[in-house]
């Protein structure tokens, strides 16, 4: 006997105490557990109380007999499963009819063999719990069949008797229940899906092809049920007929998470336009069918202008409700009456597309010449400008368009819609609410521009970039007061780029933040070298971009790089144009503010060009204005630069400000800024950019007060600061 | 004593199979001297080697049986046709599980016959059974005392 033996229990039913007695020794002595009681009565109470692994019952007892309480424990609860053994006489083969018919599970007949009753129980158990198991399990396979909606069916093919299982026969409803053979099954199948049904019922009866066929069931067609049928031949030679066993599925949620899932992964949900996926495809098959047929097609790429300001003032909930509507209103659109454009000859609409974000595509097929296409295009454009309503608001979009034809721009549907994409882009290049033709030379310029882009965002982890310097001369003492530090960037390709070139690839990028980062940290790192070095405390002054004024923590950042290097902030002055300023008014000054707080001097730079209003100079924190070389250029032959220079000086002086003129050159330009009361010069009249290593020798110069002096001014200007400055 | 109707086909077969389904059991049979199976006595030794069972059976047996043979003498009086053979059927079952077989042949040749036509022991039967009763109770004492003897071979 196992350890597992010994922990089962037996309630033992029986008056007789000899024979109870030794049916429990024998008992106890085979390891179980044994209660024992005299009559019926009693049984069933302790049947109920102790939930023994199995009864053994006599037959004749005082008060209810063996046969009742079979039945009765039969139907106590968790008594159907329970092996019950009765004890009879050897010869009474009708008590042993009777006790079967009372639900006993096996007979023991009397005398007892003492020696076997523990093995004959241990059989039963174990074969109680093998029927348990079996029932749990088909149970289980019952709960799963259920919860995948799997019946099973058998097929006698020769006389078409199908049997079903009850799952099957709810799959079928009505006709579930009374289908004896697949001809009643047929009759409930989808009348487009019968033919295949039956071909595949024969495939298998014939040639015992197993069976895997999807069809409908008549009837609602808006939710359809599915049901997968599979069957397998019964390869057994020695059947005489041929039987076919196989399942039938509901798949009907499954049919339905396919199409959702298609539906996502080729539409768009906002606008319920095919996606690019969808239109990659339809473009290749419409290429394909333009090639056969020697056709022309033309893709054309839309984007609406400034979408993001909608966004951005309305909400992205009024975003996307305009998308909506103007997705609508294209659909509309192609599929108007027009001979050129064949579009609607697909049930799914593939010809026009939402490819993402404000962005929409077209295909137009089988055109005659771009005449065509042009027509197209200006009928979409003008389909968006028409005003949209949301929410009472009127909003009036404008959309930029970009065109390329097959086969001339491209014959493959990636390189069209490349091109296209990049004509819309030339569209709004040129100002937006136009449409453009696919032009190679100026995709060439763009693709120039892309890989100068790859190149410059690798640029500073490649040290390609150098910092030059160009002084800054103080008129009345002819002494450098300063640098000004000039990024360069020193493509192992190109050269020597120069930042005319580069700055504004970085500021469209974004890489201008990175750029601008570094310049500050290599200007100061370079003040601190010429400290160490005994050149002394150089100023240096950089640029910085709108982006890097726009980012709120620039001054902690220029801070903590000052205290790295342990510097002065008075050495770092920083430029800002007048562009960047009025990019963000509010931010401008409250971070110009925060860097002269911070210690650093600040200027206005390229003065004069920008449309700033002159209200701000007295609210932003500055320290100096650099006139633009503009103003300096035709300053002796001009009488209206001198004036507007004179302008500039005077204000300056008002405000408590140095003026700083860029870009001089001639002797003529230095003395006539001198005259106007310019404080400061830099150009290469005084020194084109150089670099570090040539600054010392710069300083060093004797030579430097002299040179000034050469110019001899006319008449000595009196420069004058209101207030002492520390740059 | 009342009488009690069995089913024609019940008594059929039962009279087929057994001698004593139907008249007196036959004198002879309780007067032989009686007869203990050891070999039913030698399984309890097999399930308790020391012999404690074999005690307690005995004495379980000498009370229940003779109070069984006591309560059937009773029932001639006042009782049902049922609980007589309930007790015969009792008295034939302990009386096979400790080896007395002629306590278990005439103890079923009686419990057959009340089934059959429904006439239960007379006098004498009931005689006749208490004297096979005690005198398997005493062999089985002597067996006991002599419990050696009925030791399985090792």
């Amino acid at each position: 006997m196992t350890n597992a033996t010994r922990s089962r229990s037996i309630l033992l039913v029986e008056d007789d105490r000899v024979l109870r007695t030794l049916a429990r020794h024998s008992l106890q002595h085979a390891g179980y557990v044994v209660t024992e009681v005299a009559d019926g009565e009693a049984g069933l109470a302790a049947f109920s109380r102790l939930a023994p692994d199995l009864v053994l019952l006599d037959v004749v007892m005082p008060g209810m007999n063996g046969f009742d309480v079979c039945r009765a424990i039969r139907s106590a609860p968790g008594g159907v499963d329970v092996p019950v053994m009765m004890m009879t006489a050897h010869d009474d083969v009708d008590s042993i009819h009777k006790a079967f018919a009372a639900g006993a599970t096996d007979f023991v007949s009397k005398p007892l063999p003492l020696a076997l009753l523990g093995y004959r129980v241990q059989y039963l158990l174990r074969s109680s719990d093998a029927t348990r198991d079996l029932r749990r399990s088909e149970r289980r396979l019952d709960d799963a069949q259920r919860a995948a909606r799997l019946g099973y069916w058998d097929w006698l093919a020769a006389d078409d008797q199908l049997s079903l299982s009850p799952m099957s026969r709810t799959l079928f409803g009505e006709a579930g229940e009374q289908a004896r053979s697949f001809a009643d099954i047929l009759r409930v199948v989808h009348p487009l899906e019968r033919a295949p049904m039956e071909r595949a019922l024969q495939r298998v009866s014939l040639a015992r092809v197993p069976l895997s066929i999807e069809f409908r069931l008549a009837g609602a067609s808006d939710d359809p049920v599915w049901i997968h049928a599979r069957g397998w031949a019964d390869t057994d030679p020695s059947r005489a007929e041929l039987t076919v066993a196989g399942t039938f599925q509901d798949i009907s949620d499954i049919k339905k998470r396919d199409a959702q899932t298609h539906y996502l992964a080729y539409f768009d949900p906002l606008t319920g336009l095919p996606n690019r996926v969808s239109l990659t495809s339809q473009l290749d098959q419409k290429l394909a069918a333009a090639r056969r047929h020697r056709r022309s097609l033309a893709v054309l790429v839309l984007d609406l202008d400034n979408f993001k300001q909608v966004n951005e003032t309305l909400g992205h909930a009024m975003g996307d409700r305009l998308l909506s509507l103007l997705a609508a209103r294209l659909r509309q659109c192609v599929r108007s009456e027009d001979e050129v454009v064949a579009l609607t000859a697909d049930a799914v609409e593939p010809s026009i597309a939402r490819m993402g974000g404000d962005e929409f595509a077209l295909l137009v097929s089988d055109i005659l010449s771009s005449a065509d296409a042009e027509r197209v295009a200006q009928r979409v454009l003008e389909a968006v400008r028409h005003p949209v309503v949301l929410e009472g608001r009127e909003v009036v979009v404008s959309a930029s368009a970009g065109l390329a034809i097959y086969p001339t721009d491209g014959e493959h549907s990636i390189d069209l819609l490349s091109h296209a994409d990049s004509a819309m882009y030339a569209a709004k290049a040129a100002g937006g609410d136009c449409f453009a033709f696919f032009s190679a030379p100026r995709r060439s310029a763009a693709e120039s521009r892309f890989s100068h882009e790859m190149a410059l965002r690798r640029a500073i982890e490649r040290d390609q970039l150098t910092l030059q310097y160009q002084p800054k001369m103080e008129i009345a003492t002819g002494r450098i007061v300063g640098l000004e530090a000039l990024a360069r960037w020193n493509h192992p390709e190109f050269g020597l780029v120069s930042p005319v070139h580069f700055i504004p690839i970085a500021e469209r990028t974004g890489i201008i933040l990175a750029i601008g980062e570094w310049v500050i940290r290599t200007a100061l790192a370079q003040i601190a070298a010429w400290r160490r070095n005994g050149v002394g405390d150089v100023p240096v002054a950089v640029n910085l971009s709108a982006r890097q004024l726009n980012e709120p923590d620039l001054p902690e950042r220029i801070a903590g790089l000052l205290a790295e290097f342990d510097l002065n902030a008075g050495l770092l002055e920083i430029e800002i144009t007048e562009s960047a300023i009025m990019d963000n008014l509010e931010l401008a000054l409250e971070t110009t503010r925060n860097l002269r707080r911070l210690g650093c001097c600040v200027a206005i730079d390229d003065f004069g060009t920008g449309y700033s209003s002159l209200a701000y100079l007295k609210q932003l924190s500055v320290d100096h204005l650099k006139i633009d070389r503009a103003f300096v250029i035709d300053l002796t032959r001009n009488a209206e630069d001198g004036a507007i220079v004179q302008s500039i000086v005077d204000m300056a002086n008002t405000l408590g400000m140095r003026v700083i003129a860029e870009g001089v050159e001639t002797k003529e330009q230095f003395n006539e800024l001198a005259i106007r009361g310019c404080h400061v010069v830099q150009g290469y009249l005084v020194s084109k950019p150089i670099s570090a290593d040539a600054v010392p020798l710069l300083l060093g110069e004797p030579a430097q007060v002299a040179r000034v002096n050469m110019f001899a001014l006319p008449s000595a200007p009196t420069v004058s600061c209101d207030a002492p400055h520390p740059c | 004593m009342r009488r009690h109707s069995i089913p024609s086909f019940y008594c059929d077969i039962r009279l087929f199979n057994f001698p004593f389904a139907s008249g007196p059991v036959p004198a002879h049979t309780a007067n032989r001297p009686p007869d203990i199976d050891t070999s039913a006595l030698a399984q309890v030794f097999e399930i308790d080697a020391n012999g404690a069972l074999i005690s307690e059976i005995v004495s379980l047996y000498a009370t229940d049986s003779r109070s069984g043979v006591d309560a059937i003498c009773a029932m001639r009086g006042d009782g049902t046709l049922t609980d007589v053979i309930r007790l015969l059927h009792t008295l034939k079952s302990s009386s096979g599980c400790v080896g007395a077989a002629r306590v278990v042949q005439m103890a079923g040749a009686l419990e057959l016959r009340a089934r059959t036509d429904g006439t239960v022991p007379n006098a004498e039967e009931i005689e006749a059974l208490a004297n096979l009763v005690d005198g398997a109770c005493v062999e089985l004492l002597r067996l006991y005392s002599d419990r050696a003897t009925m030791q399985p071979a090792p």
